[in-house]
């Protein structure tokens, strides 16, 4: 299919198909490894921004555990003292942003219930003020053990008085305090020594508003998000306000019966790292496949998740990948176009001579031919072919004036053929009412006719005058005047002159107008049927043979006599001779004396005297003897063309008539 | 064909076949030389092998257009056998035929 298609256009095809192969591959090659790298790149940023960011929140959470613990040495050096405890607590807040609140929980089972606590309501990273000052001063100083309220039982007492270990609690609401989510550190203090009941809990608090804020401001992308979730696995900070400490990670696995999701869950509150894909963890539903990064704070023991959603890492994948198509396209557009321009140049003038082969094919010659610029393979095929083209052109000018010459002689030759076998008699037994004679005669005609004749006719009842003759010359002028001649002779015979006569008065005839100067040699003779005698007269022509019974074969004498039509005025001498009954009379022209074989070797008269031995013995017909002579010659010339035409008369005396 | 000359004598060899194929440029041959104002000429046949009657009828012609100038011909050196053609087509009486060359050019 390819091959019907324009050169310019396959040209184009494979060209592209090369091209695109080629571009294709390496494409591949790139995009793939671009992929691979922004991948990496894009999980590596994205591991960064949550190492970053759980460093940060690790930061101040060991803050707090440094201030706290600060705190509970002094508490654990002073003698517990109401107006000093609260002055320390009220310092400690002030002059750290970091905590939202500091209290000291003095065991009841030693002291009075009491445990000041004090806290800050608009510190930088506290209560629900966007932008608080630091190191404002309005610190508002309670006691959580007013009114006899039983503060040992809550948690930030219980976990370090019965562990005696400093400990993080789980985030919880502020009590009286509002809809602040806080978190504690709490610090046993071991009055005296560690072997003694511990005597207070120090309190650090941070509340969770500015993480929400700091989590809120993490870029992770227009469609990521951060959570922050617990030891307990308990939403902290989340993009949904809903979840936060109303649900865990691991109540959303269990509603949505994700078993994937608790795994993760697991490893999370279990203070792991990680990079994960996984069902987005926006709302109580899956979400679409995003990658976690989570981490853990290693102060309060939560875990920090970034998620970004599958989509937003492949974006610039995706991006890139329609950049590169786009590329390839344009490129291959532009390769297309190109390509297509150069093969049209070159296929142009291809295309030229296609056009022109056209024409010619159709007989148009003057078709003109693209012209021949440069030197290249195309330039000399269009000269060539415009050489080509010319030399047909001749070529065929030629062929028609030599077809038109070959007809013309063609149909000369079957006029000159159609004249002469017309003339001759060709009825054999000649005289079949006379058994006094044996008559035949043939006339073979060269390709090109020769002009031969023979001729008989009875003058009378008791005489026939027979006749072979030769024109010079071939073709249709040579059978006309061979027409001529016959005429003449006949109209001569029957006015009843002796062959000198008849053959002079030819001889007027036929030189008086001869601007050709062709001429015909003849042998005349008359028999007498009662006699045997024969009288005859030659005009230039070979010596018939005249051959007895028993095999004699000699030339007639000689007679003095010019060819017809060479000279007017000439005189013709007669000769006679006398046939016995049985012998034989053989006229011929020079076709068959002549006849040669392919060494030029010629058959010649003293072999037709030989041959004619041989074929009148025995008293063979007329026409066995002619046939005898014919055959002959064919084998002398051995397939040799005919040159002349081989005419022969075979005349046999039968003796008188009773 | 060879042609030489001798004072007025034009001689001509001529080729070994005078036949249908050769007798044509033969005869345009001798024209030629007749166009020239040649009008003693001598065909000297000592090559020549064979006259076909094609062959005699230029020579006949030749010999005509001598004639009617006023020019002879003298034809020398013939082999046997065309010597015997010349004999039989009684041409010989029509030409001036001499043995050799020698006696050609002194012939006229």
């Amino acid at each position: 299919m390819l091959r019907s298609l324009p050169i310019a256009w396959r040209l184009t095809v494979l060209v592209l198909l090369g091209a695109g192969i080629v571009l294709g591959v390496v494409s591949l090659v790139s995009y793939t490894s671009a992929r691979d790298l922004l991948e990496k790149q894009k999980r590596a940023e994205f591991a960064a921004a949550t190492a970053a960011t759980a460093n940060r929140i690790d930061v101040v959470g060991r803050a707090v555990e440094k201030i706290t613990e600060g705190l509970a040495v002094t508490v654990d050096d002073t003698e517990p003292a109401p107006a000093r405890a609260r002055a320390m607590v009220r310092r400690t807040v002030r002059d750290n942003d970091e905590l939202y609140a500091a209290g000291i929980g003095y065991e009841p089972a030693l002291y009075d219930n009491f445990a000041p606590y004090a806290y800050d309501p608009s510190g930088q990273y506290g209560g629900t003020a966007t932008n608080g000052s630091s190191g404002s001063d309005q610190v508002v100083v309670t006691d959580l053990g007013k009114d006899g309220r039983a503060y040992e039982v809550g948690d930030w007492y219980q976990l370090p008085f019965q562990t005696r270990h400093a400990v993080w609690t789980e985030p919880y609401y502020q009590e009286g305090g509002g809809d602040v989510v806080l978190a504690t550190y709490a610090v046993p203090v071991h009055l005296r020594d560690d072997k003694a009941p511990v005597s207070a809990v120090v309190t650090g608090d941070i509340s969770l508003f500015w993480l929400r804020r700091l989590l809120q401001n993490i870029d992770v992308g227009d469609s990521g998000y951060a959570f922050l979730i617990s030891k307990n696995g308990t939403f902290i900070a989340h993009p949904d306000p809903g979840f936060i400490m109303n649900q865990s990670i691991f109540s959303v696995a269990a509603a949505r019966n994700d078993a994937q999701l608790r795994a993760i869950g697991q490893k999370m509150t279990a203070g792991g790292s990680g990079y994960v894909l996984f069902d987005g963890l926006r709302s109580m539903k899956a979400d679409g496949a995003s990658w976690l990064a989570y981490r853990p704070v290693a102060s309060t023991g939560w875990s920090l998740g970034l998620v970004v959603s599958d989509s937003a890492i492949s974006a610039d994948v995706v991006a890139l990948n329609r950049i590169q198509w786009g590329i390839a396209l344009v490129g291959i557009a532009a390769l297309l176009v190109i390509t297509l321009l150069i093969a049209g140049t070159i296929t142009r003038p291809i295309r030229g001579l296609d056009a022109a082969t056209h024409a010619l094919a159709s007989g148009d010659l003057g078709a003109p031919l693209p012209k021949a610029r440069g030197r290249d393979e195309i330039a000399r095929l269009t000269s060539s072919f415009s050489q080509m083209r010319d030399d047909l052109e001749r070529h065929i000018d030629e062929l028609r004036e030599s077809t038109a010459v070959q007809e013309r002689m063609h149909s000369e030759l079957r006029i000159a053929a159609g004249i002469q076998m017309d003339l001759v008699p060709r009825t054999f037994p000649a005289f079949p009412e006379r058994r006094d004679l044996d008559l035949f005669a043939t006339l073979v005609p060269a390709r090109e006719v020769g002009g031969d004749f023979y001729d008989f006719v009875e003058v009378d009842d008791d005489r026939l005058c027979m006749a072979i003759a030769d024109v010079s010359g071939k073709g249709v002028p040579a059978a006309l005047l061979m027409a001529v001649g016959r005429s003449f002779l006949r109209s001569f015979v029957r006015e009843g002159g002796s062959p000198a006569e008849v053959v002079r008065a030819l001889n007027e005839e036929i030189a008086a107008e001869n601007e050709a100067s062709m001429f015909i040699t003849m042998f005349l003779a008359v028999a007498d049927m009662h006699t045997g005698e024969v009288r005859y007269a030659s005009a230039g022509h070979n010596p018939p043979f005249h051959v007895t019974a028993d095999g004699a074969a000699t030339q007639v004498p000689r007679v003095r006599g010019v060819a017809l039509g060479a000279r007017p005025g000439m005189a013709y001498d007669e000769g006679t001779l006398k046939m016995a009954p049985g012998d034989v009379l053989f006229l011929y022209t020079d076709g068959v004396s002549e006849a040669m074989d392919a060494d030029n070797v010629m058959f010649t008269e003293p072999r037709i005297g030989e041959e004619l031995a041989t074929a009148v013995v025995g008293g063979a017909s007329c026409e066995s003897v002619v046939q005898h002579m014919l055959a002959a010659v064919r084998s002398h010339a051995d397939g040799v063309e005919q040159f002349d035409d081989v005419t022969m008369l075979a005349f046999r005396y039968l003796g008188a008539e009773e | 064909m060879e042609v030489e000359t001798a004072g007025e004598v034009t001689l001509v060899t001529l080729p070994a076949r005078v036949d249908t194929t050769s007798a044509g440029d033969v005869e345009a041959e001798f024209r030629g030389m007749l166009d020239e104002g040649a009008r003693k000429l001598v065909a000297d046949f000592a090559a020549n092998e064979y006259v076909s009657s094609a062959g005699l009828r230029v020579f006949l012609s030749v010999l005509k257009a001598l004639e009617k100038d006023g020019g002879k011909m003298v034809l020398c050196s013939m082999q046997p056998f065309v010597a015997d053609v010349f004999e039989i087509s009684g041409f010989s009486g029509l030409f001036t035929i001499v043995a050799s060359r020698e006696e050609a050019v002194v012939a006229f």
